[in-house]
């Protein structure tokens, strides 16, 4: 199973560039967007999810075109928008059996299984009679994966999912897209380095509508073994190291700024070799 | 903090294009009104009130912001719901209740915001219509002098306390249910108050109720200055007095209501109220999930098989889209008004002279065609936006446009859905049709002509609509424009698009009337309404493959972005069905247009008045070219109901009456006159074919006396199909064809242009519109018919198997020949040349009047009518045999053997008489409810009319006055020929009735006299020289005023000089008799002192104003009763204009006395003088209250003729 996007390019008629000239192969698995906020993430996801129109460059999905045969490619398509609403009034179950029949599932028990074996996977079970517009974000991220699963869709796309979840929610719903990932192509898109470091076995990260660098999570960090050092400094100094040397981050650690820099050698100075994180790769290739 | 809020909307307001917009539209559309009122546009002109009223007269503004005010509204909830919805919309909910501010700031300040924009907004409204007035091109005498306080005094009284309501409201229910739909359905009751309001105005004894309900002082305003001449129009609008000031002060207060209601229930928060019609359990889901993650049963994925089957798909998504509309309350809530508003509407359907008919089927389908048009309107727009805007405004598209869905599935669910919520709201409303028409006691239910109507007829015009409104919304991709657009188009639908686009190919979903009669079932209309109509299927086709392409599927829906998609998915896959579509209507349409314009003529009304033009300029030379008369008529006539063909041959004899040699002829014929031919030696000069004029010359003359034949063939075969329908001849069943499809001689100055303005236009000059007394020529001819003065009659008239055909005549003979049925009709005296051909498979009564006074002929009559129109059978024979003897007691016998009343298609609802024969349309007299005519417990305001027979009584008494004596054609004619015979009608009433039942008569009379008098486009005229376009004169005025006549002169007098009027003129050629010669007669009979009386009846425009003051009694020692009153009386004549002028007076006015159960005490003429008089009447009993002038024996504005009630005296 493969995707491979080609040379795709989307700029906005008020004239933001979203995509310039990106190209990625996806296989099985977890893979992991990331980006910071207006890196074309969401064009992207868009794009590949057939909301939108690239002005140039084609996507192959098992070597169908999927520009062109949008029709096919929804039949295997689950999709997660970043923020989406439901009908009032409608019950989980109700809606969630409405959709199914909407992907084709036309025989009653088999929708009925389905439905049920949803509810049951995406821990929504016992809600399946509450009104999904009454549902907590966490609740309605679950229910939304539920949504993207019916049919048991071979390219699943999430967009930013836990954005806005509390930490057990976030865990629980991580759990789940684990779970799924299985034999089927998951793109997750997020800002949220760490669930790219539990969840995917490759990724990417892209800004101003490029591929920066890609790989598997563990060896994009092994590349920086032993070229990050960190040290704790005092806020008023932070404006001279950011100066002085290759400064990936800072971040506040007991109120006082933790800075990561890289370096091909040890920059001295009271630095001490950092272990490297995914934030590092994924800060280093921002700067 | 107030002042703040209000300016920070008013600034947003103003920063943003919409209210520039809406100030645009009305601007514009006011603009426009006037130039179109003024004669801008060639070939569109409308027409406010008469011609004599400045088009920028205060009256007419007025009423033209009055009707604004009403219209406009939607615009003013546009404004609220922008400023109302923003916090909701924008999810500032929180930021902005979060605020210090006060309750009282946030509301006045949005709503005295929302309220001066739209003030603001309506400004538009004088400003378009001032513009317009100083327009150089337009005709300055159609204008007045501008004055300011013109345009001021519509806002104080109507727009401004309408906006402050319409905003209250908007304001009040928005805020508090937050939602957008219930202005559309506050503007739905608003307008249904106002409709309602409108149908109980025409019941007058109502006329102060209506006008109170009406919430936006329409009705009020009308009542107000229901007695406005033009002249008043001229000087200014409605005055704020009396109901119209209570009416703007209850409403202003029910705005101030629905302020108060806000301040209270209103709160700052979160949670929105809804609207809930049925009680359920408020779900509340909270947010921690309580139920542990490892729970989850490690199940397998079920096995399922993944088919994606479109009609598959269509079906659950349609289930879906109609679950969601049923579940929509306020489509139930607009489904709830329909039902109340088919009961309130259907009670006055079909009413005359306050009399109700049987609800039969047709009349109840007219309410679904009509009343409920709105309504159906109303629900599409919203709906339809709401299925297209649904995924988006719920944020869930995203997810619904990545199912494997196709466009069209989707589109296909919409349209489907929303026609079954038509399509229900249809089968309810037949339901409650079939509901009233059992309350009614009526239980003749059609329910296969229910169905047949509003499926074979109705339906299409809502499939057309709603595939219109889709497009519309997708196109426009906003809601809100959306909304404003389709209200825009249905304005524009309603009225302006026939005027505009004139022709049935050109005006969305247009197509040749449909109705249907009980007689005449669908007609022959019903196929070409369908070739029309699918015409218009195929465009909405078109529409909707466009709407397919169109639709927003992804994220992105700039225009740009919409349009390069657009054209790519329709090369992909529309373009071949939209070529083959395309294709078909054009070919189509071609076809139709073939019929319409080149088989038959398509004429607008600009091109008539063009050709009418033409006429005028090249045949008036020979107005006063003397032609021969027609002297006798022999017509052989072939009618074939199945196909509508007829066909006929005629031959005329025509004789020189006067004493000159005539040596040229003009023959009028018509295209399907397939041959006229004249006997001798003539040369044909002239030949028009566009006019259809020819004339000839004589070779040898016609010597004064002397005889020719003329013959002639008439052709009217069915020819396709024309812009206005079918082009048969005859109907399935109910034939009436007039003799004008027949040659005529002569110039005819009945097809000059007659209106003042569009003679303007197409410079023509000023025309006498009516002959003066003494015009030869108008001496010459009689009333009814040009060209012939009493002519000997014969026809032989066949029709089909099942049909029964009828003209004037004695019926000499009748014979099948080859499966068709022949009638052979003489006349027995001469008789006008005017005569009609009907045929039908009628139902016969047949009775015979048998003369009490021996010298006089048997009549014997036939009444032919339709097999379920039997009610009222009796009540119009009746009227024929009440008739029959009083007018051969008070004027002359009647000069035939029989009478024949033939029903007709209920397509024109009149009767009418030819001699011996009155046909009589199904839609009057003959489904009139008269059950409760002996009810002796209504009240007399509540008593039914029997105008069944009335109606029977006037025709009859036109076989007297029209078929024995007849006018000349000069000025007063209608004097002779309709209010005498109006007045015949009310003696037969009295005969048979007695007077108590007239009294409601006059009422209704008087009303629509007073009422008529602003639109007089000319100039009103006195009676006695009453011209043809003042029917409101000659009809209404002419029985009051004859009526009095008599009461004043007493019987024996008045009767006594008609009857030597007729007894003169009876049978006579010309020249004719004129009004004058009886006003005359009348001035001299009468005795000196009521001399005046018939001057100011039918030489002078006269009216009285009265008012009591300080009315007491006083029982006196011997039991009787002395009452005391003031009366205040004025006396003024009127010009043509209406403009008024004092006068002194000295006149016998009847006063009458009543006890509380309106019993008649007194009744006595008493002479009063101009200003204060003190009256001291003496009656018997104890009175309750005094009426003047009880009879309607005088005009006065006082139609309603106040009660005056008396109170006891003090003693003091």
């Amino acid at each position: 199973m493969q995707l491979e996007i080609k040379n795709i390019s989307k700029t906005y008629p008020n004239g933001v560039k979203a995509l310039s000239e990106l190209s990625l192969t996806i296989q099985s698995g977890m893979f992991g967007l990331l980006g910071p906020n207006g890196a074309g993430k969401s064009t992207l996801m868009r794009t590949l999810a057939t909301l939108q129109e690239p002005d140039s460059g084609e996507i192959t999905f098992n070597d169908t075109d999927l520009l062109s045969n949008k029709e096919i490619i929804k039949n295997t398509l689950g999709y997660l928008p970043q923020n989406f609403g439901v009908y009032p009034k409608i019950s989980a179950y109700q809606l969630l059996s409405h959709f199914a029949a909407l992907k084709g599932i036309h025989n009653k028990t088999e929708k009925q299984q389905m439905v049920d074996f949803l509810l049951h996977q995406v821990n929504l079970y016992d809600k399946r009679k509450k009104h999904v517009h009454t549902f907590s974000g966490g609740m309605r991220q679950r229910f939304g994966i539920a949504l993207a699963l019916l049919g048991d869709p071979e390219l699943i796309i999430v967009d930013e999912p836990t954005a806005g979840l509390d930490p057990a929610e976030r865990n629980r719903f991580n759990n789940l897209l684990s779970e799924i990932s299985e034999n089927k192509i998951v793109i997750l898109s997020t800002h949220i380095v760490d669930d790219v470091k539990d969840l995917c076995n490759d990724m990417a990260i892209i800004n101003h509508g490029k591929v920066l660098i890609g790989g598997k999570p563990s060896e994009l960090i092994k590349e920086l073994d032993g070229k990050i050092w960190e040290k704790r400094i005092d806020k008023s100094e932070l404006e001279q190291y950011r100066n002085d040397y290759n400064l990936i981050y800072s971040h506040l650690n007991e109120g006082k700024p933790l800075i990561h820099v890289f370096d091909e050698e040890h920059p001295q100075n009271g630095f001490q070799a950092a272990h490297p994180e995914l934030e590092d790769v994924y800060f280093s290739a921002l700067s | 903090m107030l002042y703040e809020v209000f300016r920070f909307e008013i600034r947003r307001a103003f920063q943003r294009p919409t209210i520039y917009l809406y100030w645009l539209l009305l601007f514009s559309i006011s603009f426009l009104l006037i130039n179109a009122a003024a004669g801008a546009f060639k070939s569109f002109k409308i027409n406010f009130v008469g011609d004599n009223v400045f088009i920028n007269s205060p009256g007419i503004i007025d009423i033209i912001m009055g009707l604004y005010s009403y219209l406009g509204i939607f615009v003013v909830a546009a404004i609220c719901s922008n400023i109302v919805f923003k916090d909701f919309a924008y999810n500032t909910l929180e930021l902005t209740f979060s605020t210090p501010l006060k309750k009282h700031q946030y509301i006045l300040g949005r709503f005295f915001a929302a309220f001066i924009l739209s003030i603001v907004v309506f400004t538009g409204i004088s400003i378009g219509f001032y513009a317009a007035t100083l327009m150089p091109y337009l005709k300055e005498s159609m204008f007045g002098p501008n004055e300011w306080a013109t345009y001021i005094m519509p806002y104080l009284n109507r727009i401004i306390p309408n906006l402050f309501l319409v905003c209250a409201i908007f304001f009040a229910l928005s805020l508090l249910l937050r939602n957008v739909v219930v202005n559309w359905i506050s503007i739905i009751i608003l307008y249904a108050l106002y409709a309602v309001s409108m149908s109980i105005f025409q019941d007058i004894d109502n006329q102060t109720l209506a006008s109170l309900l009406d919430p936006f002082g329409i009705a009020a305003s009308i009542q107000v200055t229901s007695s406005a001449s033009a002249s008043d129009m001229n000087e200014s609008g409605a005055q704020l007095v009396d109901v119209f000031l209570y009416n703007r002060l209850l409403w202003v207060g029910i705005g101030l209501f629905f302020m108060g209601l806000t301040f209270l229930l209103f709160r700052f928060n979160y949670q929105t109220r809804q609207l809930r019609f049925f009680l359920r359990k408020k779900q509340t889901t909270t947010g921690s999930d309580t139920t542990s993650e490892d729970v989850s049963p490690s199940q397998q994925l079920p096995l399922f098989n993944q088919n994606n089957i479109p009609w598959k798909q269509l079906l659950q998504l349609t289930r879906f889209e109609i679950k969601k509309l049923f579940q929509n309350v306020y489509f139930l809530l607009i489904t709830l008004i329909a039902i109340i508003m088919l009961f309130v509407v259907s009670k006055g359907v079909g009413k005359m002279y306050d009399t109700n008919t049987y609800p039969v089927t047709y009349q109840m389908l007219q309410v679904l065609g009509g009343s409920m048009k709105l309504l159906l309107f109303i629900i599409i727009m919203i709906f339809s936006g709401e299925m297209i805007w649904r995924d988006r405004d719920t944020n869930s598209f995203e997810i619904s446009n990545t199912y494997p869905i196709p466009k069209w599935v989707t589109l296909m669910s919409k349209y489907v859905a929303l026609t079954i919520g038509v399509f229900f709201l249809f089968l309810i409303l037949i339901g409650c049709g079939v509901i009233n028409q059992a309350m009614a006691g009526y239980h003749h239910y059609e329910l296969p002509l229910y169905l047949k109507w509003v499926f074979g007829v109705l339906m299409v015009d809502y499939l057309l609509l709603i595939a219109l409104a889709f497009f519309i919304h997708v196109i426009i991709n906003n809601k809100y424009v959306g909304y404003v657009i389709l209200i825009l188009y249905w304005i524009f639908d309603n009225y302006l698009a026939y005027k505009v686009l004139k022709h049935h190919l050109l005006v969305f979903g247009g197509a040749p009337g449909v109705s249907y009669s009980d007689m005449n079932e669908f007609g022959f209309n019903f196929p070409v309404y369908w070739i029309f109509k699918l015409y218009w299927v195929v465009i909405a086709a078109i529409l909707l493959i466009a709407t397919n392409q169109l639709l927003v599927t992804q994220t992105e829906d700039h225009w740009k972005i919409r349009l390069q998609l657009f054209i790519n998915r329709f090369k992909s896959n529309a373009l071949k069905p939209t070529i083959i579509l395309t294709a078909i209507a054009l070919s189509y349409g071609g076809y139709i247009f073939f019929q319409t314009n080149i088989r038959n003529e398509f004429t607008t009304s600009y091109q008539n008045e063009l050709q009418r033009v033409a006429y005028e300029l090249d045949y008036k030379q020979y107005e006063n070219m003397i032609q021969p008369k027609i002297t006798d008529v022999k017509i052989k006539a072939d009618l074939y109901p199945n196909r509508g063909d007829f066909i006929a041959t005629g031959t005329y004899c025509l004789q020189n009456r006067s004493n000159k040699t005539i040596d040229t002829l003009i023959v009028n014929s018509n295209k399907y006159l397939s041959s006229v031919s004249i006997k001798g030696n003539t040369k044909i000069i002239h030949n028009n074919e566009d006019q259809n004029i020819t004339i000839y010359h004589l070779a040898e003359g016609l010597k004064p006396g002397a005889e020719l034949e003329m013959s002639f063939t008439f052709e009217g075969v069915n020819n396709g199909f024309a812009h206005s329908g079918s082009k048969n001849f005859c109907r399935k069943n109910g034939t009436f064809i007039y003799n004008s499809y027949f040659p005529t001689l002569g110039y005819s100055s009945k097809g000059e242009l007659q209106n003042k303005r569009t003679r303007e236009k197409h410079d023509l000059p000023e025309r006498s519109i009516v002959r003066s007394v003494d015009d030869p020529k108008g001496l010459e001819t009689n009333f009814i018919t040009e060209g012939a003065d009493f002519i000997n009659f014969e026809a032989i008239v066949s029709t089909s198997s099942d049909q029964t055909a009828l003209t004037p005549g004695k019926l000499i003979n009748q014979w099948t020949e080859k499966g068709r049925n022949y009638f052979h009709y003489q006349s027995e005296k001469p008789m006008l040349n005017y005569y009609a051909i009907l045929s039908g498979r009628y139902e016969i009564r047949k009775e015979t009047w048998t003369p009490e006074d021996s010298t006089l002929q048997p009549v014997e009559i036939n009444l032919f009518y339709h097999k379920k129109h039997d009610y009222n059978l009796d009540n119009m024979i009746k009227g024929v045999k009440q008739s029959l003897s009083t007018y051969s007691r008070i004027y002359t016998p009647y000069q035939y053997g029989q009478l024949n009343i033939v029903e007709f298609p209920r397509y024109s609802s009149y009767a009418q008489s030819f001699p011996n024969l009155i046909p009589f349309s199904e839609g009057i007299g003959f489904i009139a409810d008269l059950r409760k005519l002996d009810d002796e417990s209504l009240a007399f305001d509540k008593q039914p009319i029997d105008y069944p027979f009335f109606v029977t009584t006037h025709e009859m008494a036109h076989q007297w006055w029209a078929h024995q004596v007849v006018a000349a054609d000069v000025e007063g004619a209608q004097m002779l020929m309709e209010s005498i015979t109006q007045f015949s009608a009310l003696m037969c009433m009295k005969d048979y009735y007695g007077s108590d039942k007239m009294r409601k008569f006059f009422k209704n009379e008087m009303h629509r006299y007073i009422l008529s008098r602003k639109n007089e486009n000319i100039a009103e005229r006195p009676l006695g020289k009453v011209a043809h376009y003042q029917s409101s004169t000659y009809y209404n005025k002419g029985a009051l005023v004859m009526h009095s006549l008599y009461n004043y002169l007493g019987e024996e007098l008045f009767i006594a000089e008609i009857k030597k009027f007729i007894q003169k003129y009876a049978f006579q050629p010309a020249p004719y008799p004129t009004a004058k010669e009886l006003v005359d007669n009348l001035k001299t009979a009468a005795p000196d002192s009521l001399k005046y009386l018939v001057e100011d009846h039918l030489e002078k425009i006269t009216f009285y104003n009265w008012e009591a003051d300080s009315t007491e009694y006083k029982r006196n020692k011997n039991f009787t009763y002395t009452v005391n009153t003031t009366i205040d009386l004025e006396k003024y004549y009127a010009d043509g204009q209406g403009k008024k002028q004092d006068t002194t007076c000295d006149d016998y006015i009847e006063i009458g006395a009543y006890n509380s159960k309106n019993k008649l005490l007194y009744l006595e003429k008493v002479k009063l003088k101009k200003g204060v008089n003190h009256l001291t009447l003496q009656m018997k009993r104890k009175p309750s209250y005094l009426v003047i002038d009880p009879n309607y024996l005088l005009m006065s504005d006082d139609f309603l003729r106040k009660r005056i009630n008396i109170a006891r005296k003090q003693q003091t």
